[in-house]
């Protein structure tokens, strides 16, 4: 009997070893193919985690806000024109436009600052630095930009709103301006780093046809490379405005958290982001209106933030000029 | 002859030309301002707080604890020694209070010793500083280390005038890193804080690599180009300007109450995994990308699966590039308050997570304890404050430079 198979078996193949091994060897792959398709369905669903973050974001801020505004004491109408946000006090008003004030005034001041400093720091990086000079230069900038907001917000409250205090009269323990000056110098990296890649990219030909034209350097600067490079620059300035707008620590800790309208940047304001992080300390029970107006303010917050962003980019992709 | 003659130029003109010549050069010096303007803020930054880290304080000490001079008591251990001496304790348990570890770090939690410049009249004497004896010290003003050495001579005075204690007290010393925090500003360290950022920041370097070299692999080597990934990728590029109070929200409405983790280390994780994901994504993105692909064919045509060459060929080739992506992100982490604040807020905690539970435990971070010295009423904690701003700068300082290390040994051009 043994004989016989194995004859019969010699007779299908010349070699009943190769048989195993490649019957062994597709095995093998078949099982490496379905690990294949198992890594590939994790990393799917990391991938997936970043899509589940913007859903949880919206859920987080969006059921909470429909049952803020569901509240008998609080309507779309007095959110959008109250003039008044008192969400804590016992005679309650809802009006965010104290905190969106606070919010731009805090802003303004901050791309006051931010701006010319970005821009300088970009042009000089870009067009004057040399390539050793731009390589200590640049991871300088970026410590500016990782000192972490607690620091910086102490900084603006207790050494440089001193300061301001010995020149500025009527100027608030808290006020707008210190943490403005503050923010501008935050900014300060995201402006320079978009300009600076932008100003780079613009092409070398232009510059020389410039100067064969007799310009001098800072007329090649102001009239070509600028304005070549302007979507990036404008793109990197509403950036810059979308973090001015979102930082927290800054302006909770030097601006204050008196919701007022106001245009005078020594006065004590609160922003937006001030107020979350001042009512997230509160006592607040968690399903009351004022709790839940956190999450409102939150909501507003994302919004302006992400229209800015979908800007920034819109005004990169549609408006950059294309030199190959 | 005058060059001027020999010039193409009319004189107007040449005057023309050299203010604008001199408009260029205002330009440069100009663009130099910010830079110069940048650098003066980071080093007064720096100065601010180490200033305010060794203070002279002005102590009106309360109960009636004894001082040693320096001629008997030449160190914080000699002082123990004594101190312990007059309370009555015997040799044996002088000993073993001081050398036994357990013993020890509980003696230290409660007992320092303090060398005073000007005491009862007296100068140069050492105390001992003790909690639970209810010597209340208080603190009657601070100065800072600049601010009292100039006037070193007037304290001097004023605190013999007024029965004060005087001492040059360096608020960032040993102690404040091994102490955990405490009510009584003499007595406040740092220990719960770096212990804390420690459990977060390791759970937070964990998901964020995984789930964030995962999402570039699968954006860069696995996804078809096409809408799906399209949308991923706009919808990373947004998640990174989301601003970090909003990932706060997120983390209070996901994670504290849907998942009811409290204000627990892992809620305070997820959290901030999720607020560097983008940051993360981008730079492990970037560093594959950078592969050539000729090395994937390789592998490939050598009947390498996609698995076998992201593995052996594309991620040892990037680690370098991934590595210093993590890092610059997870160095956000570590100086993020605002997130925290709602997914935390805990600002005051004298213990550090621990146990089988200690995912569940409430912590504290570095920037949420310094935030909290400075909410503290007490005007003592602002310095202490600053010490602690120390303590998390040269933690990241040291965190940028192995950053900028390994960038420049391992990063590999094609």
């Amino acid at each position: 009997m043994m004989d016989k198979s194995m004859e019969k078996n010699a007779l299908k193949t010349n070699n009943p070893d190769s048989v195993q091994s490649l019957k062994a060897s597709l095995q093998k792959r078949f099982t490496s193919r379905i690990g294949e398709n198992l890594i590939g369905l994790i990393l799917l669903a990391c991938a997936a985690i970043s899509v589940l973050t913007t859903v949880g974001v919206i859920i987080s801020l969006g059921s909470e806000t429909i049952s803020f505004f569901a509240d008998p004491l609080v309507s779309i109408w007095s959110f959008l024109t109250d003039h008044q946000w008192t969400p804590f006090f016992s005679e309650k008003h809802f009006g965010i436009t104290p905190l969106i004030v606070g919010t731009l005034l805090v802003t303004v001041i901050s791309l006051v600052v931010g701006i010319p400093l970005g821009l300088g720091a970009a042009i000089f990086l870009s067009e004057f630095a040399g390539d050793k000079t731009r390589r200590y230069i640049m991871p300088i900038l970026e410590i500016l930009a990782g000192i972490p907001t607690v620091v910086l917000g102490y900084f603006a409250l207790f050494s440089l709103t001193p300061i301001l205090k010995t020149m500025i009269t009527g100027i608030g323990t808290q006020n707008a301006l210190a943490a403005g000056i503050i923010m501008g110098f935050m900014i300060l990296p995201t402006i320079s780093s978009i300009s600076v890649d932008s100003m780079q990219a613009v092409p070398g030909r232009l510059r020389e046809a410039a100067y064969g034209l007799g310009s001098t350097k800072a007329e090649v600067i102001t009239k070509v490379v600028i304005p070549a490079a302007l979507s990036g620059i404008v793109a990197s300035i509403i950036l810059a405005m979308s973090r001015a707008i979102g930082e927290t620590m800054v302006v909770t800790l030097a601006a204050g958290a008196r919701p007022m309208i106001t245009f005078d940047p020594r006065d004590a304001i609160a922003t937006m982001t001030a107020f979350i992080a001042n009512a997230a300390q509160s006592d607040q029970a968690a399903g009351s209106v004022g709790a839940k107006a956190l999450f409102a303010v939150g909501a507003t917050l994302f919004v302006i933030t992400l229209v800015l962003n979908i800007i920034s980019h819109q005004v990169v992709s549609r408006f950059s000029e294309k030199y190959d | 002859m005058d060059t001027r003659k020999t010039s193409l130029l009319k004189p107007s003109e040449h005057a023309q030309l050299q203010a604008r010549k001199r408009r260029g050069q205002l330009l440069r010096y100009l663009s130099v301002i910010p830079v110069v303007l940048a650098l003066i803020l980071i080093v007064f930054v720096f100065l601010t707080n180490i200033n305010n880290s060794f203070v002279w304080q002005l102590v009106k000490r309360g109960g009636s604890g004894q001082t040693f001079s320096r001629a008997e008591a030449p160190n914080a251990e000699a002082a123990f020694k004594l101190e312990l001496n007059a309370r009555g304790l015997s040799q044996e348990e002088m000993s073993k209070t001081l050398t036994d570890p357990e013993e020890r770090r509980k003696f230290l939690l409660r007992n320092r010793a303090d060398y005073l410049l000007e005491a009862n009249g007296q100068p140069n004497r050492v105390v001992v500083y003790t909690i639970d004896r209810g010597m209340a010290d208080d603190i009657q003003d601070q100065y800072g280390f600049i601010q009292g050495l100039r006037q070193k001579q007037a304290l001097l005075e004023r605190a013999k005038a007024e029965n004060l204690d005087l001492f040059l007290n360096p608020l960032l010393d040993k102690d404040f890193l091994t102490r955990n925090n405490s009510a009584k500003p003499q007595m406040a360290g740092f220990r719960t804080a770096i212990i804390g950022t420690l459990w977060v920041i390791s759970l937070v370097i964990i998901i964020s690599t995984f789930v964030g070299v995962a999402t570039a692999i699968y954006l860069e080597d696995y996804a078809q180009k096409g809408r799906f990934s399209n949308f991923l990728e706009v919808n990373l590029r947004n998640l990174a300007g989301v601003p970090s109070i909003v990932y706060g929200i997120l983390g209070l409405y996901v994670f504290v109450r849907a998942f009811h983790m409290q204000k627990s280390v892992i809620a305070a994780a997820l959290t901030l995994s999720l607020l560097i994901l983008p940051v993360v994504v981008i730079a492990a993105r970037e560093a594959i990308r950078a592969v050539p692909d000729s090395l994937r064919q390789a592998s490939y045509g050598l009947g390498a699966t996609k698995w076998q060459t992201v593995s052996r060929v594309v991620l040892p080739n990037a680690i370098s590039g991934i590595v210093t992506g993590v890092i610059l992100a997870v160095a956000r982490a570590i100086g993020e308050t605002a997130p925290l604040l709602l997914v935390g807020g805990a600002g005051f905690i004298t213990t550090i997570p621990g146990g089988k539970d200690f995912l569940f435990d409430s912590y504290s971070v570095m920037p949420l304890q310094i935030y909290s010295y400075f909410a503290t009423p007490d005007q003592a904690f602002k310095e202490i404050a600053s010490a602690g701003i120390m303590v998390l700068l040269g933690i990241l300082i040291l965190i940028y430079l192995f950053a900028f290390v390994i960038r420049a040994r391992f990063a590999r051009k094609w």
